[in-house]
């Protein structure tokens, strides 16, 4: 479904990544794992249309993505969730949701998102009218979910939800995820949370320094005695 | 003690006007990131329009809106399409309006001098007339100005809270990129609400050519009026900037009964200073604890 091929980009005239090539298939959870600085978000933000590529191609279900003005790309059907949340922190709880709605064919759709986002965010719902800067950090991070699910997208980008947050509510978060996964909707995760977040995952990806170092089922992954001994602390 | 009661009803009116003044450099600043003073040329501008049509061609002065407004949003929108196309930026954008503000005002010199310029009476029969009440006099320019401005304060404020266009305004001001992420375009918005902005301004422009004599010195002397009341409203609030108005109005009024019309700057710019050394997000905005 999602393709990514050959992509460079950075800023300024520091490059962060280097020719990366990945898929997301639907239906399917990713996860792309790596150490800071790696270029994880820069990756998030090139996908989500936040930040031009300087070459290769970006193409969901066959619609070039690649360089589209940003305010397009969330038409097509990728939303984001950025790292640190970022929700609107003088709007409302309702009117945050309502900017994932924003454009046509999400807003056709709005009462019917919104009621489904409400049940799997309950807290939400309570807090409606409450402005989003006054949350809690878990609770921005629902948000910012919500958001991003008001929009309908075919894939959801989430750039390390698990920042910050206290460990029952990343496990909250990470079932969140998983219940969205379910009724149809891709993820491409980016996560330092490494074991947590491969495990969620169906296949993983490890980036370091802006290239891509090794790729397979998230099991394989866990199970690889060097990434162990590397990444998890084994 | 009528003098001060009347001096207060002159500062809550003159508070209207001073909104529709201060609302174009507010939005644009706060939302845009667009230090635009340009707008002090557009309302210099209409009301110099204005004054031409009600003096040379005998409209009556408040019908002058019709022909001024439009003509104002047009240059207003295309200022804006332009600053689009270059990405301006915050602070360029002070330097680049100044030198557009200076520009109008020499076209504004070379066209009506420097001379003040008054629509006659004879053109202009507002100027003179008023509401009476008890001891205490509302003149009609001013009245209608307040008027107008809360009736534009409330629409713009339900603009704002309501619809998708203004959450698309206020999601702008707070987080550019994740407004553009969830498919606001920026130019668009930018566009419509320069319009709006410069649709204010022009109505402004008009009302003042109705009360008072104009002259092209006018638009920086507006300075001391607008930037106080945009820092008191608070950046991008609608009804702020209508709040603000009227307690820079009062107080202006009041300083130049007690003291003298020559104290009136200093009681606008004591508070001014005040409320940037305690409040400094503005007397009206609520703020999230982020």
């Amino acid at each position: 479904m999602l393709e990514v091929r050959d992509v460079a980009a950075g800023y300024g005239k520091a490059q962060a990544l280097w020719g990366l090539s990945l898929t997301v298939s639907v239906g399917e959870i990713v996860t792309i794992v790596g150490p800071n600085g790696a270029g994880k978000s820069t990756l998030v933000n090139v996908i989500g249309g936040l930040q031009p590529a300087w070459q290769g191609s970006i193409d969901l279900d066959g619609v070039e993505l690649t360089n589209l003005a940003t305010h397009r790309v969330c038409a097509s059907g990728v939303a984001v969730v950025p790292e640190g949340r970022r929700v609107f922190p003088e709007m409302s709880v309702s009117d945050n949701l309502d900017m994932g709605a924003y454009h046509r064919e999400a807003r056709r759709h709005r009462d019917e998102t919104y009621a489904e986002v409400c049940e799997i965010f309950p807290r939400l719902a309570e807090r409606a009218q409450q402005l989003a800067g006054s949350l809690s950090g878990g609770e921005q991070q629902m948000l910012a979910i919500g958001r991003a699910m008001m929009s309908r997208p075919k894939l959801l980008l989430l750039d390390e939800p698990s920042l910050g947050l206290a460990p029952v509510i990343v496990e909250a978060i990470f079932d969140v995820i998983r219940e969205i996964n379910k009724t149809g909707t891709s993820i491409l995760l980016v996560e330092q949370n490494v074991v947590e977040g491969l495990e969620l995952a169906h296949r993983g990806y490890v980036l370091e320094e802006g290239r891509i170092v090794r790729e397979g089922p998230a099991a394989d992954l866990l199970d690889d005695k060097e990434l162990q001994a590397s990444y998890f602390g084994m | 003690m009528t003098l001060y009661g009347q001096a207060i009803i002159s500062g809550v009116l003159a508070g209207g006007l001073y909104a529709m003044m201060s609302l174009g450099v507010s939005l644009s600043w706060g939302v845009l990131k667009i230090i635009n003073l340009a707008y002090f040329s557009f309302i210099l501008l209409a009301g110099y329009g204005s004054y031409e049509l009600a003096t040379s061609h005998g409209w009556d002065p408040f019908v002058t809106v019709l022909a001024v407004v439009p003509v104002v949003v047009i240059v207003g929108a295309l200022l804006q399409l332009f600053f689009e196309k270059v990405k301006i930026g915050e602070f360029e954008s002070l330097l680049v309006t100044f030198g557009l503000l200076i520009m109008l005002e020499s076209v504004a010199r070379s066209i009506w001098s420097a001379d003040f310029r008054r629509i006659p009476s004879t053109a202009n029969p507002y100027a003179s007339s008023s509401l009476k009440i008890g001891d205490f006099a509302f003149p009609t320019p001013q009245l209608s100005a307040f008027l107008t401005a809360i009736v534009i304060g409330l629409l713009m404020k339900y603009l704002l809270d309501r619809t998708y266009f203004g959450k698309a305004v206020r999601a702008l001001a707070q987080d550019r990129d994740m407004a553009r992420a969830f498919g606001v375009d920026h130019r668009r918005v930018a566009v419509i609400l320069s319009g709006l902005a410069a649709a204010t301004a022009a109505i402004a422009g008009v009302f003042i050519a109705m009360s008072q004599a104009l002259f092209p010195g006018l638009a920086v002397e507006w300075f001391g009026i607008v930037f106080p009341v945009v820092i008191l409203g608070g950046l991008g609030s609608t009804l702020g900037a209508l709040g603000a108005g009227v307690v820079i109005g009062v107080a202006a009024a009041i300083a130049s009964v007690a003291w003298g019309p020559s104290y009136a700057p200093l009681a606008t710019f004591v508070i001014l200073i005040a409320t940037l050394l305690f409040r400094p997000e503005g007397l009206f905005t609520r703020k999230a604890s982020v």
